[in-house]
């Protein structure tokens, strides 16, 4: 022990600091992924275990958030928030896990319940340990809770900050109330022992790196961190010419008739200061497309982290090198009671394709045009005939991503603000009373250019049991714009097809499904890059052989 | 068929990047070994030669040749495999350009799109759909069948990766569709005969990459097998990536068996070398040029099904290799926020570190090591090969500058920062699996490994190091004395209640013998075989399975079974991950058998040196955590039982170079390792 201490203080007193840097932020950063790691494998909902929608991270114990591992990106800037607000609303204790959803006190969208442990060294805190997951159910009018609801109320239960947990102990009455107000019993159950599982491993983990480093210890090398992204961060911002930088799009309706939603961005750049300001963006909407300011800032994060080496740490350091001005009351900083179930999916996409098309004025070589720009949040509920149980099945769906100088765009992922995977489709099948007819490229979706957009997805499901659908997606009239002469990705297409006839849906739709109807969802393609050379694309030869079979 | 009493001549040969590997055991137990440059165009030339010159050597009458193989896993990485089409259900001949959807890298908003291994031009649909309950929702068209094989015979196919949904299920349109195209000549790789678990983007990129590379390492190997047999030679077996052989012609069937066979020949090694050393629990460490391998051995071989090359996933049965990018050559910088980091820029073998002297400017660990005086020149590679110091000198002193550092503290940055890449990788293998490094030896061996593994060992509380005998050629090594391993699985979907319990049995029974008959094949006698049955298991609601060892399957009543496999099922789900459900409902999800055939253990001779009380052959300064030390150099052919070294030192031989720093104990065991108590 004592030789421990003696290398420990000779380490931080002597030693190049880059060194120390690069120790530290793989042991903050394995906390973060071993705690994925865990989640992944004990919860319970297919949204989560396979499509891995969560994300954990480490925070100091002053609630800045250290490591995240690379999860879902839209997490990013908001899980701060979270933190903030569990600390605003109770005095940390030992043996305390907390809970919350409330987009109005620290949460984004009712579905991401976040939970909180504030973890402790012999009755001192030392950090925080936090995830979030996508829960695929939590109650509200519509069974998914991905629906066009009016005010946040029809959305889902609402959780202020509230402890699960106190002093160790498991508040059973909050856990019953939770399950009492959610569709899937079981699921939400399995999902929330998995959050809490993760917590603990997290918290495990960051207790044995103070019990070697000392509370000071990691606490200055949390600080150093933070400092070292923050240095990174100005760095790239110093390499963005100086200027003031504008772009507008629209988001196309807000499901409940209301629309084009312009947002509008104006990134300013003096030296190594950025500032991105949303004056002239569309005032709040009845429908659920509107967004709190965490959404926002971790839209804006996003795009910004996006400028530094996969390598760096994704941490409350890049978040101080940039100011964000959301204007209240609009569709990217609700007030309450405002519907917000499609702010964290949709209007995040588009304030990411705002702000790139604003950087794309500075950064022409290192700005792609615009991806598929939406989620194509798909939300399907009812009772599965083969156990008499309720089922809420959640899925999004990847779309083109958008070319650019250095090449073509990559075809049917997840682009941006998520990264989750797909449900298998024999997983999914063997989950859900649902037959996947088609899953398929969406070739030639994507914009053309010298350098072609991705293409879009093509996922056809069939319904084998009465049920009732939610679509939420974008990008179905206004496409994604191409950049430098390229041209725009195709606009997505929702159709279904009932007793024998095709009908087309709009992009924000609830629909009752009978056994044997079809439901076809085809995601945008990405921009193109460049004025097109004239030759046709090569790809087109295939399609032909691929049908030749039917 | 039995095995003669008197072991046969072993040799076992590692294919890699730069050298191939032999080492041949004689019945008497002497051991040969030898090196010599790979032969990428035709990997078989420096294998034959190597065979020659050991038998020249040695000679003998009853031969084997055990081979790890690069083949497959070049084929995939140069994308030079087969011909190959896909074949599957209509409305889905893009799941494997779909994947699981996400992307690679989180915040690259440039990426580059991966080249795939089949284009949309050589990917069919035929129209048939089985469904998740295993019945026949839409009927095979023999039509399609007939078009998609005209149109394959047309394109000069040569090989066919061919999966239906559910085929895990129910194979029947597999198994037709598979017999018109195999009757019609063509290879064929079937989803349900390589990996029958659902999920089918992993089974089919499965089913992909074993069309890919098979016929390439069928060709191979029968030529080579030819060659071999024209020596006279009984046997002739393929390392796979499970850490088992399997023959020659097998593994030419199932190429994507031999992905990852060259680490898995180290890590068999290495787990030999602890066992003759009395140690079971192991975390080996391979440190070569451009990457590092890390594995976990706790008292057994652990194998997953989770592994991926060149992104693609291998839902087979592969040792549990965790692989990072850093290794000797790997080249430091410092980054736009001042931190110095260690790679992923690799200076490969050629031009190689700066120190080689052929071009290099990078400074790389090996640079790093050299200019601490922690890799004695006159012994490296046997003092064959003279190393430039100059050179190294120059190009560490361009970025000590750059950080206003000395180049001292630079080199030994550069070391930290590589061990804490090194540390990261350890720990992803042991901590989060919910293993306590402290309870484990870590093996080294590979080139550079020896140079780190005790410093990373401190940095782990990992309290002992153990350098086997032959580092530089473990993975030969451990080749030369693996077990046939076979390796079987069956998806069985539904409650874990009797009835299920009862099917299970049934595939159980089946898989056996199909692994008997195997066996038979393979020659291992009925007396070397043993069986591990295992299901996967899960609860109704989650999609990850924890396998849970069943060994009487077979023999036990399946309501017993039932009852006693719930039970552990809690059990290894709260050891796992924290917390259990005993209340919930359990699934099964596959039947798994592994079958082994112990083959006979050549006995090693015991170390060569007499010097009880080591002798110095130098001394030189080496620089470690507080400074110059002055240190004595040890060759370790000298080291007679019983010898003991005091750190500082430096332990030389030919093919690599053990550290031991201050206040460390280095004792030779009686079967030739190094231990060193950290």
């Amino acid at each position: 022990m004592s030789v421990m201490y003696v290398e420990t203080r000779w380490l931080i007193n002597m030693l190049l600091d880059q060194v120390q840097l690069e120790i530290f932020k793989n042991l903050f950063r394995s906390v973060a992924e071993e705690m994925g790691v865990v989640m992944q494998r004990s919860a319970y909902s297919p949204n989560i275990k396979e499509r891995l929608d969560f994300s954990c991270a480490l925070f100091d114990r002053d609630g800045d958030m250290v490591a995240q591992a690379a999860h879902i990106p839209v997490h990013l800037g908001s899980m701060p928030l979270s933190v903030k607000a569990a600390i605003q609303a109770f005095e940390p204790a030992e043996g305390d896990v907390i809970l919350l959803n409330d987009p109005y006190a620290g949460g984004t969208h009712l579905p991401d319940i976040t939970a909180i442990t504030p973890c402790f060294y012999r009755g001192n805190l030392v950090g925080y340990l936090a995830n979030r997951a996508h829960h695929a159910d939590v109650g509200g009018a519509f069974p998914g809770s991905m629906g066009l609801g009016r005010e946040v109320y029809q959305e889902g239960l609402r959780i202020p900050p509230v402890r699960l947990y106190r002093a160790g102990r498991l508040q059973e009455d909050v856990m019953q109330l939770i399950l009492a107000n959610v569709r899937v019993r079981v699921e939400r159950l399995g999902d929330l022992q998995a959050q809490i599982a993760a917590n603990r491993r997290g918290e495990t983990r960051l207790l044995e790196l103070v019990e070697k480093y000392g509370a000071d210890g990691v606490y200055d090398w949390m600080n150093r961190l933070l400092e070292y992204s923050q240095e990174m961060m100005k760095a790239a911002l110093r390499r963005i010419p100086d200027g003031e930088y504008t772009f507008r799009d629209a988001l196309e309706d807000d499901g409940l008739g209301s629309g084009p939603l312009p947002i509008k961005a104006t990134v300013s750049v003096r030296g190594e200061h950025a500032k991105v300001d949303f004056s002239g963006t569309a005032p709040q909407t009845p429908g659920p497309l509107n967004c709190v300011y965490a959404v926002t800032l971790s839209a804006v994060g996003y795009v910004f982290r996006c400028l530094l080496d996969e390598g760096v740490p994704t941490n409350a350091g890049i978040f101080r090198a940039f100011e964000v001005i959301a204007p209240e009351g609009t569709v990217v900083n609700a007030r309450p009671p405002a519907a917000v179930a499609g702010g964290n999916v949709e209007t995040s996409q588009r304030i990411v394709d705002v702000v790139l098309g604003a950087l794309a004025q500075a950064l022409p070589d290192r700005i792609p045009a615009a991806g598929c720009g939406t989620m194509n949040n798909v939300t399907i509920g009812g009772v599965d005939p083969r156990t008499g149980s309720p089922f809420t099945y959640y899925e999004t769906l990847g779309g083109g991503m958008g070319a650019h100088a250095k090449g073509p765009g990559l075809s049917g992922v997840q682009i941006h603000m998520t990264n989750t995977k797909n449900t298998p489709v024999e997983a999914l099948e063997y989950a859900y009373p649902l037959r996947v007819s088609r899953y398929a490229l969406r070739r030639n979706s994507g914009g053309e250019g010298l350098h072609r957009g991705g293409d879009g997805l093509i996922r056809e499901l069939e319904a084998l049991a009465p049920c009732r659908a939610a679509l939420l997606t974008e990008r179905r009239t206004s496409a994604p714009y191409g950049l430098e002469g390229g041209q725009v990705g195709a606009v997505g297409e929702n159709h279904v097809r009932q007793s024998g006839a095709i009908r087309r849906l709009p992009g924000k739709v609830e629909i009752d499904l009978n056994p044997g109807d079809i439901l076809s969802v085809a995601t945008p393609g990405g921009g193109g890059f460049g004025t097109p050379t004239g030759s046709p694309p090569p790809r087109q030869a295939t399609s032909d052989r691929r049908t030749s079979t039917q | 068929m039995t095995h003669a009493k008197k072991p046969p001549l072993v040799i076992g040969v590692d294919t890699g990047g730069t050298f191939t590997d032999f080492i041949a055991i004689t019945p008497e137990g002497q051991v040969h070994t030898y090196k010599t440059l790979s032969t990428p165009h035709d990997p078989g030339i420096a294998v034959l030669k190597g065979i020659d010159v050991l038998l020249e050597q040695v000679g003998g009458d009853s031969m084997r040749v055990v081979h790890g193989s690069t083949v497959a896993t070049n084929a995939i990485l140069e994308r030079k495999g087969a011909r190959t089409a896909f074949v599957t259900t209509e409305g889905f001949g893009d799941i494997l350009y779909i994947g699981r959807q996400s992307r690679a890298a989180l915040y690259d908003l440039t990426p580059t799109p991966p080249e795939p291994l089949v284009g949309p031009e050589h990917i069919f649909e035929v129209t048939e759909r089985v469904g998740v309950d295993a019945s026949i929702v839409r009927p095979l068209d023999p039509q399609a069948v007939k078009r998609v094989t005209r149109a394959l015979q047309n394109d000069a196919i040569e090989s066919v990766a061919l999966l239906f949904l559910h085929s895990y299920a129910n194979p029947e349109h597999e198994r037709r569709v598979a017999a018109a195209l195999r009757d019609a000549g063509l290879w064929v790789s079937v989803s349900h005969e390589i990996l029958p678990e659902h999920r089918e983007y992993e089974r089919a990129s499965t089913t992909l990459l074993n069309a890919y590379v098979s016929p390439l390492m069928q060709r191979y190997l029968s030529r080579l097998g030819d060659a071999v047999a024209d020596r006279g030679f009984e046997s002739f077996r393929v390392m796979q990536s499970s850490g088992g052989v399997i023959d020659a012609t097998d593994a030419g069937r199932f190429g994507v068996r031999t992905v990852l066979s060259g680490p898995a020949g180290g890590v068999v090694g290495a787990q030999r070398a602890g066992v003759a050393a009395d140690t079971t629990h192991l975390i080996t460490f391979d440190m070569g040029g451009t990457s590092t391998d890390v594995a976990l051995v706790p008292g057994r071989l652990q194998v997953t099904t989770e592994s991926t090359v060149e992104g693609f996933p291998v839902r087979i049965p592969v040792l549990d290799i965790h692989t990072v990018g850093a290794g000797g050559g790997s080249i430091a910088s410092i980054d736009a926020g001042g931190a110095l980091r260690v790679g992923p820029q690799s200076a490969g073998a050629d031009p190689g570190p700066a120190c080689y002297g052929r071009g290099g400017t990078g400074f790389t660990v090996t640079d790093a090591n050299l200019l601490l005086g922690r890799l004695p020149e006159a012994w490296f590679m046997g003092g064959e090969m003279s190393l430039d110091r100059t050179a190294a000198i120059r190009a560490g002193e361009r970025l000590a500058h750059q950080v206003g550092a000395t180049l001292d503290d630079l080199a030994y940055g550069v070391i930290q920062v590589v061990n804490s890449n090194m540390e990261r990788a350890v720990k992803v293998i042991s901590v989060e699996r919910g293993h306590d490094p402290r309870d484990f030896t870590l093996v080294s061996f590979g080139g550079a490994g020896s140079l780190h593994a005790c410093e990373l060992a401190r940095s782990l509380q990992i309290p002992r190091v153990l350098i086997p005998r032959y580092p530089g050629i473990l993975s030969a090594m451990g080749m030369a004395v693996a077990d046939v391993v076979k390796t079987y699985s069956h998806a069985l979907l539904g409650p874990l209640d009797t009835d299920h319990m009862a099917d299970a049995a049934q595939l159980g029974t089946r898989l056996k013998r199909e692994a008997e008959s195997d066996l038979d094949g393979e020659g291992v006698s009925r007396e070397e075989r043993t069986f591990t049955l295992a299901l996967d298991l899960r609860y109704r609601h989650q999609s990850f399975e924890l396998t849970v060892p069943c060994a009487t399957l077979l023999e036990e009543s399946a309501a017993h079974l039932t009852k006693r496999l719930a039970e552990a099922f809690h059990q290894l789900h709260e050891s796992t991950y924290g917390h259990a459900h005993p209340t919930e409902p359990v699934e099964l999800v596959a039947v798994r058998l592994r079958a082994e055939g112990r083959v006979p253990r050549p006995t090693l001779p015991p170390p060569l040196g007499t010097q009880s009380v080591p002798r110095p052959s130098a001394h030189q300064a080496v620089y470690f955590n507080r400074g110059w030390r002055e240190s004595a150099i040890y060759e370790r052919d000298s080291l007679g039982p019983g010898a003991v070294i005091e750190g500082p030192a430096v332990v030389v031989e030919r093919h690599a170079t053990t550290l031991i720093p201050p206040d460390a104990e280095c004792t030779l065991h009686p079967s030739g390792a190094l231990l060193v108590n950290t």
